[in-house]
């Protein structure tokens, strides 16, 4: 009997993942709100805590 | 061939290396901005991953940067941005959880828009079951397969950001995987749920084949 060689739980957790990275690519790879630009361009006037530097 | 004398220089050396503070050449603030700014993708989806509200995530990325940036000469530029900023913004979540900021755990519309996937027809529905499975770990599970089994951490850099230890995070991984399988294979309440649609399927077909059916008797009535 010819069996394909590979455990089905192991596929089934390869699936999950795989699902897993989609789930957190997609995130990743959507675009930023401009809020976070604004913050960047803000940051420069924020002085960092005395003593901290 | 060593000799005594040479044996003391040494271990003096290791004595001075060791009790001379490391010093920590900081970022120039231009590199550390550019830096942080690459990993704003990355503490989204972590955040996102944490609250399970996108504009809560993003609220607590602000946070993160502000902290971060105030705290930037700590920072040791031999060491991850990503790894050090999920670290604040893990402690920004837990500080705002005890503020109870965060009180509803999933938004399944933002889930849906966030998570919808273009490459495949059937990825969006499976993303959102994935993204609710999670949403039902505990939050010890979730943070750890997040950080190991999305955000490619090894089990000793996810260790460090969650303050625990390492075979406490391959504990938390292993049981989030276990549990994510069994959810998503039916044996859990996302795969009950799926059931539930696949039996709303099957029964809205029997009831339109008996609409069809009722049409045809009608039709041989008249």
């Amino acid at each position: 009997m010819h069996t394909s060689g590979f455990d089905p739980l192991v596929m089934r957790q390869a699936r999950i993942g795989r699902s897993l990275r989609e789930a957190y690519d997609c995130v990743t790879g959507s675009p930023l709100p401009d809020q976070f630009e604004s913050l960047l361009n803000e940051l420069d006037k924020i002085s960092a805590p005395v003593g901290s530097r | 061939m060593t000799t005594n004398q040479d044996q003391t220089t040494q271990h003096e050396a290791v004595e001075v290396e060791a009790t001379v503070p490391e010093v920590i050449v900081p970022l120039d603030d231009a590199t550390f901005k550019q830096r942080l700014a690459a990993t704003i993708p990355h503490l989204r989806a972590f955040g996102y991953s944490l609250c399970g509200k996108m504009d809560l995530a993003d609220d607590l990325v602000q946070d993160t940067m502000l902290k971060a940036w105030a705290a930037r000469a700590r920072f040791r530029p031999d060491t991850s941005m990503r790894a050090w900023t999920f670290v604040i913004l893990r402690n920004c979540y837990i500080s705002q959880m005890r503020r109870n900021k965060f009180t509803a755990p999933y938004d399944e519309g933002v889930a849906e828009r966030t998570l919808t996937s273009n490459s495949d027809q059937q990825a969006p529905l499976h993303l959102e079951d994935v993204r609710m499975a999670l949403m039902q770990l505990g939050e010890d599970q979730r943070e750890a397969i997040i950080l190991v089994g999305a955000g490619g951490f090894s089990y000793e850099e996810a260790a460090e950001i969650c303050d625990c230890a390492v075979g406490t995070m391959k504990s938390r991984v292993s049981r989030a995987r276990a549990a994510l399988l069994a959810m998503l294979d039916g044996d859990s309440p996302i795969g009950t749920r799926r059931q539930r649609n696949s039996a709303d399927e099957a029964m809205s077909d029997i009831l339109g084949t008996l609409d069809r059916l009722s049409e045809g008797v009608t039709a041989l009535a008249a």
